[in-house]
């Protein structure tokens, strides 16, 4: 196992650097052996389901302890108590699922978070609750209950609440679920601006999300990263690669029909094969495929 | 002091709304505090011409609204915690009438002289009740956002067990002072609660399921002190609990049990994520 050092950068306190990271739930390996050194901006984790992602990220927000390997957040190890308390002082998380308690307004639920950061001034608490509520649109629903906000805007309190005290560190799980394309920007515009001063860890399934917000992705499978680089070196994977035609093509890796009705195929093309240029979906599907089950 | 102020660019970018959410909430958070850029603010108002005031009354209406927020009676720390959610609520009504009503209703049903043993059969199971609530999952406003929060762990759950036996124990000495019980009694069931509670919070710390070692351990306690009073009126088991070697027993285990309880206290996970 390789020994993790303070992490490089303009700030020797920052990112997220973890050697050797394995979470097992029964028999399953969630996520195996996982190496990560991240120094800032925003990083995308994609993957199918299952691949380990909302493993990672718990196990990166200090919600979850590994059975194996070391992490070292913000320079700082989660596994010694006073350590963590600190990384969770400075930490902004955002789960899959947020679960919130819908007899709350949205004012009182990033409220209540704001006071579980050990934030005790009231009067901060409540400029910061209305900082973080304006950040993500909801400057005119902040007193109406969880309850009567839809499904979206639910999401953006929970993205409030993960954004209080201006964290350096920031782990989202799927921010995106439930928003509609206009507040996909807003979000992309907040998590922009959070990664100018520290890192920002989201997993999604889009991967426009990623070509337009990432500067770096991961991609998961069976719970090891199957891609680590640049969004254009994984769209690159996918070079000389992808080509159509007009039928099925059973010696493709992958196949599908496409909205013209042509079939686009993934994998080594025959000779004379009408090449394409590759997207990032083709990359992702490529880094993804297991080459030892038959497509 | 601070003597930065908004830059004139600053804050007409501001009155144009061009400025972005996070420049904007971040002159709104200074202009709370700050007259001289407040002063500037007005007189680039009322030098600008109709779309500016257009744009102005938006930013009015954004002023009022942090305005509102910032003004609001924030509750304090302790209670955004603790009377947050239905659970703790419900949890604070069943340590209530664990404390004052059950006690009363079988010294009605089996007069008043047994009113001391099922106070010391029933009362007890209050603080224990409202340590294992405060582990239900469903007490989380906030969900798995709570979990990566300082706060997270026993901290959390130690706190709203304070609320709500901190509630519900003055509620039940006094009313069992108001019922006739004799002071020894009513505050003899108190020691033995903590430390039923303490045992509870150290199961808490482990893997084992603390919803099942409060049922366990309140329905041992409760038909203990039941059966041993069941012969003289309780007047035996009364004097046993709160003679002073039970009482100096039971704040000794509450003691050594919160201790323990408080040194595992990042350990554990208390609620599991899988």
């Amino acid at each position: 196992m390789s020994q993790l050092t303070d992490l490089p950068g303009t700030s020797a306190t920052a990112g997220i650097a973890a050697s050797g990271l394995t979470k097992r739930f029964g028999r399953t390996a969630a996520v195996s052996g996982v190496d990560l050194e991240l120094h800032g901006g925003v990083v995308g984790v994609l993957g199918p389901n299952g691949a380990g992602k909302t493993t990672l990220l718990r196990l990166l927000a200090t919600v979850l302890s590994p059975d194996a390997g070391q992490i070292r957040l913000l320079g700082r190890d989660p596994e010694r108590p006073s350590e963590r308390l600190e990384i969770r002082r400075r930490l902004g998380y955002l789960p899959q699922s947020p679960e919130l308690y819908r007899g709350f307004t949205a004012f009182e639920l990033v409220d209540y978070v704001a006071t579980l950061k050990e934030h005790t001034d009231r009067r901060w608490r409540a400029r910061e609750c209305a900082r973080v509520l304006e950040l993500v649109g909801l400057q005119d629903r902040m007193h109406q209950k969880i309850r009567t906000l839809s499904g979206g805007m639910q999401q953006r309190v929970a993205l409030a609440a993960s954004l209080i005290g201006t964290p350096e560190l920031l782990v989202l799980d799927e921010p995106a679920t439930g928003l509609d394309p206009e507040q996909r920007i807003e979000l992309r515009s907040v998590l922009s601006d959070t990664a100018r001063r520290g890192t920002v860890l989201l997993s999604t399934h889009n991967t426009g999300e990623v070509a337009a917000l990432c500067s770096r992705v991961l991609v998961m499978r069976h719970g090891t990263v199957g891609y680590d680089g640049t969004p254009a070196g994984l769209r690159d994977l996918a070079s000389g690669r992808v080509w159509e035609s007009d039928s099925p093509e059973p010696g493709a890796e992958r196949s599908w029909v496409t909205a013209d009705g042509r079939y686009r195929h993934l994998g080594t093309p025959p000779a004379g094969a009408a090449l394409c240029q590759p997207t990032l979906d083709d990359g992702y599907l490529l880094a993804v495929t297991d080459p030892r089950r038959p497509r | 002091m601070n003597n930065w102020h908004a830059t004139t660019i600053e804050l007409e970018s501001y009155l144009a709304g061009a400025a972005g959410p996070v420049l904007a909430a971040s002159l709104e958070t200074h202009l709370v505090a700050c007259a001289h850029c407040r002063a500037t603010l007005a007189d680039l108002t009322r030098g600008a011409g109709d779309d500016a005031i257009a744009t102005a009354t938006d930013s009015q209406r954004r002023w009022e609204t942090l305005s509102a927020a910032v003004d609001e009676a924030a509750i304090s720390p302790l209670l955004r915690l603790g009377v947050a959610t239905r659970p703790l609520i419900g949890a604070l009504g069943v340590a209530v009438l664990l404390v004052l009503l059950i006690p009363i209703v079988v010294a009605v049903l089996s007069g008043s002289e047994r009113l001391s043993s099922a106070l010391l059969a029933g009362a007890p199971l209050a603080p224990m009740l409202a340590t294992a609530f405060a582990f239900r999952r469903d007490t989380d406003p906030a969900g798995e956002l709570t979990l990566a929060t300082p706060t997270a762990g026993i901290r959390l759950v130690a706190r709203r067990a304070l609320l709500v036996a901190g509630t519900a124990l003055p509620i039940g000495v006094t009313g069992a002072l108001l019922a006739g019980v004799p002071l020894a009694v009513a505050v003899g069931w108190l020691l033995p609660g903590l430390a039923l509670a303490g045992a509870v919070l150290l199961v808490g710390t482990t893997r084992y399921d603390p919803a099942v070692a409060a049922a366990a351990l309140g329905s041992a306690w409760a038909i203990a002190v039941t059966l041993a009073a069941r012969d003289d009126r309780g007047a035996r088991v009364v004097e046993l609990v709160t003679g002073a070697p039970t009482q100096l027993t039971a704040l000794a285990l509450a003691v050594a049990m919160a201790g323990v309880a408080v040194a595992r206290r990042d350990q554990i996970v208390y609620r599991s994520t899988v």
